[in-house]
């Protein structure tokens, strides 16, 4: 599902950062580990086609997407790629229904509402679609951020620190959660973090510090 | 499309910031939209009030105010004209046809003017109920007149001396109306339309220069009132002279006048007309017939739109400023709007963030900030065209003699305001909007 081969970026001029290859299956979880600064962000931005390698290639669900130009990337980025940030971002002047409709929307496919409620039905948060984001708590916020991510039925779910501002108990239902639906929907998660909590619950592990 | 609605639902998001920043558009494009409502107004209505008169043929003075007292009946005439010497402008080869003005008394301020049918039909006037004048002393009411004074047909009403409401009445010439004209927006609905026989009439024979004197005093007699009691004496003077009698100083004097007046009296009497509307059969008239009339008569020659033209650059001034403030407040509400929508992206910059990363490319979020800054525009473009329409209404019910016609058709000013309101609702998003453009997602997504 996801291959990269001799990935370098350079960045403010003369830093370089190179990653390892990467030879990720359909359907499995893997935790990309590493210190600050090893470039987690960075390799998460890669994949989902936000930066662009200076050199090597990445093969995301069959397409090299280093190939594609800004807008394309854009568009692929939005039909098969799910993300989930370090903290919850929706649109602040919409209800949680119509951001995760927008997001549909803004992938260029139609809203399918009987999804979107299938996924908050199985998220338990169907009863808050019509709040504004700033009136969730922040495990409703993100639980609402894999609804998201899931809503365009993507292939692949990237997550940036998800965890970094749950308690644990916040943490374990949402690596509860996360684990079950992309089992559920066949989705290839990745998940870059440094939260310890999640070792024990995902088996495949990418660590950038063995460079 | 959906850019559009999600650009609609960010600008409702903050309903104070958007509320102002329309209401400082709709403030200018009003201000602009009522001034090319005033320009349109007045423009029609000179020009429906020219209605084609090339040149105005009256005595020497001011052109100007030969123009604004025979076209459109706003001063007083500069002097008459003897019937004799316009006569020579009608018979002019250029010259296709001649309407006479004569101009003495008003009725409650409305002017009497004698004139012929010809004046009538070259404003396209008709009756709304009634006949029109036939005889002497005759009149048609314009419909302003006649909602005013409440004067009706087969009434009678007399004039009084000069251009104000008071002032000399002539009684013993009373007026009959035969009929009442429809409105038509334009001079001749404040006027009294009577032929020049009833000017001469009222003023007897006497060939005094009427217009020059509207401030008559009550009490005060006219000339021709003053030749009544004359005219046992002037007889005296006449039985004297045939019998070879000797004049006094004063008999002489009388004498004289008498028979001056005789003498110009052997040409047309003493018929005299304020001024004369010319209506040139070619155009090459223009340049000829001004030049010779200012130089070789004694009357003066003014074109309407040469006249209309220079009072309308010094009104223009004024105009002008008012333009140059209304646009300054656009400035203001650009500026407003370009602070409003950059401190909005600070602000949401990581919902820019979220939105490139769901898929919105560089471009469209561009377009998304210019398309607020349009939406703003266009939203106070359209309440300024709805704001410029009641202003009107007031405008007109307060004063009504500004005589401001209600046209609630979209001008062609307010189709390029439309534009302009475009160009700058864009223009100030615009700078936002690259910003927005140039923002770097991975680095913003990285300080989460």
């Amino acid at each position: 599902m996801i291959v990269t081969k001799d990935l370098k970026i350079e960045y403010s001029g003369s830093k370089q950062l190179s990653f390892q290859n990467l030879s990720i299956n359909e359907g499995e979880q893997w935790l990309l580990k590493g210190d600050s600064g090893t470039g987690k962000t960075t390799l998460l931005h890669l994949l989902s086609g936000i930066l662009t390698p200076t050199s090597g290639s990445i093969k995301v669900n069959g397409v090299y997407i280093n190939e594609l130009g800004q807008s394309e990337n854009d568009q692929f980025r939005a039909k098969n790629i799910g993300l989930i940030f370090q903290k919850n971002l929706f649109v602040s002047s919409l209800n949680m229904l119509n951001n995760l409709s927008v997001a549909q929307k803004l992938a260029g496919s139609n809203v399918d509402e009987e999804y979107i409620h299938h996924l908050t039905d199985e998220l338990n948060i169907t009863k808050l679609i019509h709040k504004r984001p700033h009136e969730l708590s922040q495990g409703e916020q993100q639980r609402f951020s894999i609804a998201r991510a899931l809503v365009n039925q993507p292939k692949i779910i990237l997550a940036d620190e998800p965890t970094s501002s749950l308690d644990n108990s916040n943490c374990n239902r949402f690596a509860d959660i996360i684990s079950q639906v992309c089992t559920m929907h066949k989705v290839t998660l990745l998940i870059a973090t440094h939260d310890h909590r999640l070792d024990s619950r995902i088996d495949n592990l990418i660590n950038l510090n063995q460079q | 499309m959906e850019l559009l609605k999600l650009a609609v639902a960010q600008l409702r998001a903050k309903p104070f910031n958007t509320f102002l920043s329309i209401v400082m558009f709709t403030i200018g494009m009003s201000i602009i939209g009522v001034l090319m409502h005033f320009e349109d107004s007045a423009e029609k209505r000179i020009e429906q009030d020219i209605a084609g008169i090339d040149l105005v043929v009256g005595a020497k003075g001011s052109p100007l105010q030969l123009i604004l007292s025979s076209v459109f009946h706003a001063d007083y005439p500069t002097g008459n004209l003897n019937l004799v010497d316009s006569e020579k402008v009608k018979k002019h080869p250029f010259v296709k046809k001649t309407i006479p003005i004569a101009l003495g008394d008003n009725h409650k301020g409305y002017r009497i003017v004698g004139t012929t049918k010809d004046y009538a039909n070259n404003y396209k006037a008709e009756l709304q109920e009634g006949d029109w004048n036939k005889q002497v002393m005759e009149v048609v009411l314009g419909s302003k007149v006649a909602a005013q004074t409440g004067l009706k047909v087969g009434d009678n009403f007399t004039g009084v001396h000069g251009f104000m409401e008071h002032g000399h009445s002539h009684d013993q010439h009373p007026y009959l109306v035969t009929g009442v004209l429809k409105e038509k927006n334009s001079v001749v609905d404040r006027l009294i339309l009577t032929q020049v026989e009833s000017v001469w009439h009222v003023h007897g024979q006497c060939d005094h220069d009427h217009s020059g004197e509207h401030e008559h005093e009550h009490g005060e007699h006219c000339d021709h009132c003053a030749h009544h009691h004359e005219t046992p004496a002037i007889d005296k003077v006449l039985e004297k002279v045939k019998n070879n009698e000797e004049l006094s100083a004063e008999e002489m004097q009388l004498y004289n006048e008498h028979k001056g007046q005789l003498s110009e009296r052997t040409y047309e009497a003493n018929e005299q007309i304020t001024s004369l509307l010319v209506f040139f059969k070619s155009p090459l008239a223009a340049t000829t017939l001004p030049r010779m009339i200012n130089q070789n008569t004694v009357m003066q020659a003014a074109s309407p739109a040469i006249e209309l033209n220079r009072l309308m650059s010094l009104l223009g001034a004024g105009f002008t400023t008012l333009r140059i403030l209304a646009w300054l407040i656009i400035a203001f509400s650009a500026i407003n709007l370009l602070v409003h929508m950059l401190n909005r992206l600070n602000q949401e910059l990581y919902e820019l963030a979220l939105l490139r990363s769901l898929g919105v490319s560089r471009f469209k979020s561009l377009l998304l900030l210019l398309t607020q800054g349009g939406i703003l525009a266009l939203t106070g473009w359209g309440f300024s065209i709805i704001t410029t329409r009641l202003m009107l209404v007031i405008l007109s019910t307060l004063n009504t003699d500004l005589g401001i016609s209600l046209n609630n058709a979209l001008l062609k000013g307010e189709v390029y305001l439309l534009f302009y309101a475009l160009a700058i609702g864009c223009l100030s998003a615009l700078i936002p909007a690259v910003k927005a453009y140039n923002t770097n997602i991975h680095y913003l997504l990285n300080r989460l």
